[in-house]
C-alpha cells in the first residue's frame, strides 16, 4: 500500500468514525407566536426561519458530521440572539421588542443575513430587494412602536 | 450595661438583614419588582428569587461607567443600561426553574441568575 492510499484510507476511517459524534436534531417548541403582515411573514418564514426558530427543517448534510458540528452551532447561537418562536416573549418587554426590530432592521439592510453560505445553499435564503424593503419598513415601524411603549 | 447590648443585638440584627432584604423582590402595584445593580465586575444580588407564574419586573440599575447589556437568553430579555441608569424589565408569567443572565457586552462579568419559585 503506497502513501498516497494509505492517506485516503485514514481520512475516510476518520470520516467514518467522528459520525459517531452525532449532533441531536431537534426542535424544541410548538410552532406559534410570530405574527406580521403576511408579505414580511413570509420571507421571514422562507429566509430566516431555517435558523432563528425552532421550525428549522435540517437538510441531510445536517447529519453528517463535520458539516453538522458547523451546522448545529450556527443554528444554536442564532436561535439565542433571536428566535421567532419566543416573538410574543419579547414583545411582552418594550425595551427588548426595540432592539429585536432594530437589530433585524440592521442586519438586513446591511446584507449580513441572510448568510452568504445560506444564501449559496438554499433559494429560500435569498432574499428580493421588495421583500428585503418590506423587513426593513416592518421593523422600523415595530421599534417605534416598541419605543412609544416603552415610554409610557 | 443592658441597653449598650440591646443597640450591639439590633445593629448585628440590622446588618445581617441588610443583604437579604436587598434581594428580596417587592411587591409593587401588584407586580413583584426585583432590583439587581451592576457594580462594574459583577452582579448584586447575584440571584434574584420571585415568584412562578406571576408576571414581574426587574429594575437594573448600571452603576458602572460604561454601558451593559442586560441579556437574558433563557427569558429572552435583551435591553442596554447606559451608565447611571436604571431600567425596568418586564417579564412575562414565569415556570419555576432557575433562569441566568449576564451582560452581553462583557462576558468576563459573572452570570446572574433570577429563581422563580
Amino acid at each position: 500500500m503506497n502513501r498516497r492510499t494509505r492517506g485516503w484510507l485514514v481520512g475516510f476511517a476518520t470520516v467514518v468514525a467522528i459520525q459517531a459524534l452525532r449532533m441531536p436534531v431537534r426542535n424544541e417548541r410548538a410552532p406559534g407566536g410570530f405574527a406580521a403582515p403576511t408579505t414580511v411573514q413570509s420571507a421571514v418564514r422562507a429566509a430566516c426561519f431555517q435558523c432563528h426558530s425552532e421550525h428549522a427543517r435540517w437538510p441531510w448534510y445536517a447529519q453528517i458530521a463535520p458539516v453538522s458540528w458547523f451546522i448545529h452551532a450556527q443554528v444554536g447561537e442564532a436561535r439565542k440572539r433571536l428566535n421567532f418562536t419566543a416573538w410574543k416573549d419579547y414583545l411582552y418587554d418594550p425595551g427588548t421588542a426595540a432592539r429585536k426590530f432594530g437589530a433585524i432592521d440592521q442586519m438586513v439592510r446591511s446584507g449580513a443575513m441572510p448568510p452568504w453560505y445560506f444564501r449559496a445553499l438554499s433559494a429560500r435564503g435569498r432574499l428580493t430587494p421588495a421583500q428585503r424593503a418590506a423587513i426593513e419598513s416592518w421593523a422600523i415601524e415595530g421599534r417605534a412602536d416598541a419605543l412609544k411603549a416603552e415610554s409610557h | 450595661m443592658p441597653c449598650r447590648k440591646n443597640v450591639i443585638l439590633m445593629f448585628l440584627a440590622a446588618a445581617a438583614a441588610g443583604p437579604l432584604a436587598f434581594s428580596q423582590p417587592v411587591r409593587a402595584g401588584g407586580a413583584t419588582v426585583a432590583a439587581v445593580r451592576f457594580n462594574g465586575d459583577r452582579f448584586e444580588p447575584a440571584k434574584l428569587t420571585v415568584p412562578a407564574n406571576q408576571p414581574f419586573k426587574v429594575e437594573v440599575t448600571n452603576a458602572d461607567n460604561k454601558a451593559i447589556e442586560f441579556e437574558s437568553f433563557d427569558l429572552h430579555r435583551e435591553r442596554v443600561v447606559r451608565p447611571g441608569e436604571t431600567i425596568t424589565v418586564y417579564m412575562a408569567p414565569t415556570a419555576p426553574g432557575h433562569y441566568t443572565f449576564c451582560d452581553d457586552f462583557d462576558h468576563s462579568v459573572t452570570e446572574g441568575a433570577i429563581e422563580a419559585r
